[in-house]
């Protein structure tokens, strides 16, 4: 069990980690890489696309639809657990 | 299966619940924060950079005197209903904006609306300032911004900004206020600022229209692709639009295409106006 729940925390930290708004970026403090002798050229990246850039206020439908399913299987596995343990 | 088994997959099924839960939560919250705080460092930066230009304030002298009056309307309580303009020295702090980021390279205002921000391009990437705000930051609703397609002196024949239709309110949502005829009717002018002039459009019409991307689909240098946009500006295809009659375009026209999305679908809302002034700012 124990180490059921250890791993069930890495994978959080690890799904959390993807997601760049959780994500910590730390600067390490020592330099780890040589650096660059010469100056880096920038390669612009033009929109060559036929479509306009999305413009959009952005769907929260997938969030909503994660939050509303996580809280009926919690729910359904809430009333299952008190069930089990009246058998108790 | 046995009862102890049982109950350890129902515990370990509403851990997994919750974590959910709470990712799906916190991702929300997250992302509302996000929008926020980008919302906050606007108003910031009108106030620092641009103070005569503040969102829903009108200048003592900003009264925009038109030739014909045409841009007064009478409100109901009878009073004239004088749409302001900003004052042609109104001091936007380009120098200090550009130490921040030298991608700033112009302001648009819109009287009357949200719309007060500073416009950039960035030469690496055409789309960087879709998800980035005007100091470089990750933001959802990004910046106002044009691509490298166009000059950034308003010089060529269709300047294209573009601009989120956020659900707040923000960034280029107001531009849906154009939909609304009467606000449509009462409000004629954009503006843009340059660090050295002030360039007044006059808005030609409003309307819905494809996900085409407009510059790199036409080749303006063509006049009879300019004149077909001409036409297209004067007489939309579209039942969610507003045309002003008596607006007069020619092949030295310069357009101004203010991009945002639809609230729904994959269409975009076009604000087209046409320069009519060009001012040296003091």
């Amino acid at each position: 069990m124990k180490k059921f729940i250890t791993a069930l925390i890495a994978v959080m930290i690890m799904a959390f980690s993807t997601v760049s708004a959780f994500a910590v970026s730390v600067d390490s403090p020592i330099a780890t890489t040589e650096p660059e002798t010469q100056a880096t050229t920038i390669v612009p990246k033009p929109d060559d696309g036929n479509k306009s850039p999305k413009t959009g206020s952005g769907s929260d439908v997938i969030t909503y639809l994660l939050i509303a399913a996580s809280v009926i299987g919690c729910g359904v596995a809430s009333v299952a657990l008190v069930k089990t343990a009246k058998k108790n | 299966m046995s009862k102890e088994k049982k109950k350890t997959i129902l515990i370990i099924s509403i851990i997994v619940c919750a974590a959910i839960f709470l990712f799906a939560v916190g991702r929300l919250v997250i992302e509302q924060l996000g929008i926020n705080l980008t919302g906050s460092t606007y108003n910031d930066t009108i106030e620092s950079y641009a103070p005569d230009l503040t969102v829903g304030t009108t200048s003592e002298n900003g009264v925009y005197v038109d030739e014909d009056e045409t841009n007064a309307t009478s409100s109901s309580n009878g009073k004239s209903n004088v749409v302001p303009a900003p004052p042609v020295d109104s001091k936007v702090d380009f120098k200090g904006l550009r130490e921040q980021n030298p991608d700033v390279y112009s302001w648009i205002y819109i009287p009357d609306t949200n719309i007060s921000l500073p416009v950039l391009q960035s030469s690496e990437d055409d789309n960087y300032y879709l998800d980035h705000d005007v100091y470089k930051n990750y933001s959802f609703p990004g910046a106002i911004y044009s691509q490298s397609m166009n000059k950034k002196d308003y010089s060529d024949r269709v300047t294209v900004l573009y601009g989120h239709n956020m659900r707040n309110g923000s960034m280029f949502a107001n531009l849906h206020m154009f939909g609304d005829e009467s606000f449509f009717n009462s409000h004629r002018y954009i503006y843009i600022y340059t660090p050295d002039r002030l360039l007044t459009y006059e808005v030609v019409s409003a309307h819905a229209y494809d996900d085409k991307h407009i510059l790199n689909s036409y080749d303006f240098k063509k006049d009879d692709v300019f004149q077909k946009w001409l036409d297209l500006a004067q007489n939309p295809h579209s039942l969610y639009s507003n045309v002003r009659s008596g607006v007069k375009l020619d092949m030295n026209s310069k357009m101004l295409v203010l991009s945002t999305c639809l609230s729904s679908g994959d269409g975009r809302f076009l604000v087209q106006g046409v320069l009519i002034k060009d001012e040296k700012t003091k």
